[in-house]
């Protein structure tokens, strides 16, 4: 599992997550993280996945991320 | 084109509340998670609410009583007709279980600051240590809804029957049953650690964005449909203490519009105690 400052250290750039089998959707998000929010339970992360840059951004929380690695830009 | 809130009038911006520091009409209420914040510096005009004397009764464990509010309002200035603002640290825990009190006690006019005490320093608006003395009302409570309610026997008939769904909000190590308490706080609480059996897990911080505003409507929608959360159901949502639920039961009930749902504050800190409770991990 990731330690909440690794993603933090992340805000901007462009990643892979792997995710916990917990969490709801893909195993695997590519996207850029676009934030954290801090708070007493834990960090959550928000990454506007590939290809929804604008529209749909995925939250979770630092528990469901099993790694996160910074990566190119996709190919367009 | 986006689609709306099912009641955007409960949510007003930071720069709503900056261009009504001096309404009358408006109450500002802050109430923190940490007691000490409002001390340090609160908007202008605001009275803190302390969540453990003001919002709880004092030896039975329960939420304050009708006469506790009426108190508590009173002392605000605040009339049945005030607008009320709530807002608070940690993204608003403290300020929307406040605002679901007032509901249940049927105050009529009551708004979240959208991104709480956070959003309102991070835009560098002004703060102050000054405690305002508003001028005292009388104020009286409506008859208690207790439609937004959940208690224990409503969430053990949802374990057994599946008669209501059930959202538990909490991070996903206290409900895998590993911690028993957000990992920041002592580990208490409860007897045991997991989950209320068929709960999904949709922590409260899914509801909203990196800048601590709630998701627009329809990443809500789908946020809650992908978990098979839907507007038919009767829906009721719990965390450890009740806080962080009331969270999702206000982005589902007032920003979603789904008509039946229930914030369980006795949450996993009666629940993980209840002696033969079925409990999943």
């Amino acid at each position: 599992m990731v330690r909440p400052e690794d993603l933090e250290s992340l805000v901007g750039e462009r990643v892979i997550l792997q995710l916990s089998t917990a969490a709801q959707g893909e195993p695997v998000v590519a996207g850029r993280i676009v934030g954290v929010l801090r708070a007493l339970d834990g960090l959550v992360v928000t990454i506007a996945p590939d290809g929804a840059e604008s529209t749909g951004h995925l939250t979770y929380h630092y528990h469901y991320v099993e790694s996160a690695k910074r990566a190119t830009p996709p190919k367009t | 084109m986006a689609d709306a809130y099912a009641h955007p009038e409960v949510l007003v911006d930071t720069a709503w509340v900056a261009g009504h520091l001096n309404d009358p009409q408006v109450r500002l209420l802050e109430v923190d998670v940490d007691t000490a914040a409002y001390d340090q510096g609160h908007l202008p005009g605001a009275v803190g609410l302390h969540w453990q004397r003001d919002l709880e009764t004092p030896v039975v464990r329960d939420i304050a009583s009708r006469e506790q509010i009426d108190g508590l309002l009173s002392v605000a200035g605040i009339s049945p007709e005030s607008t009320v603002i709530l807002y608070g640290d940690n993204n608003n825990w403290f300020a929307t279980y406040a605002w679901w009190l007032l509901k249940y006690y049927g105050h009529n006019d009551a708004r979240i600051m959208n991104g709480g005490r956070k959003k309102w320093m991070d835009e560098g608006r002004p703060m102050t240590k000054d405690v305002p003395a508003p001028r005292q009302t009388a104020y009286r409570t409506r008859t208690p809804d207790p439609s937004i309610r959940a208690v224990r026997d409503d969430v053990l008939a949802a374990a057994r029957t599946k008669s209501s769904t059930l959202v538990d909000v909490r991070s996903p190590k206290e409900y895998s049953g590993e911690l028993l308490a957000p990992e920041a706080l002592p580990q208490e609480g409860a007897q045991r650690g997991g989950h209320v059996p068929g709960a999904a897990n949709i922590p409260w911080a899914e509801n909203v964005q990196a800048d601590g505003t709630f998701k627009p409507a329809d990443q809500l929608k789908a946020l809650y449909a992908a978990r098979g959360i839907l507007p038919d159901q009767e829906v009721i949502a719990y965390c450890r203490i009740g806080e962080r639920s009331s969270i999702a039961w206000f982005a589902l009930k007032y920003l979603l519009g789904y008509p039946n749902v229930k914030n369980y504050d006795g949450s996993w800190t009666e629940y993980g105690s209840l002696i033969g409770a079925p409990i999943e991990r």
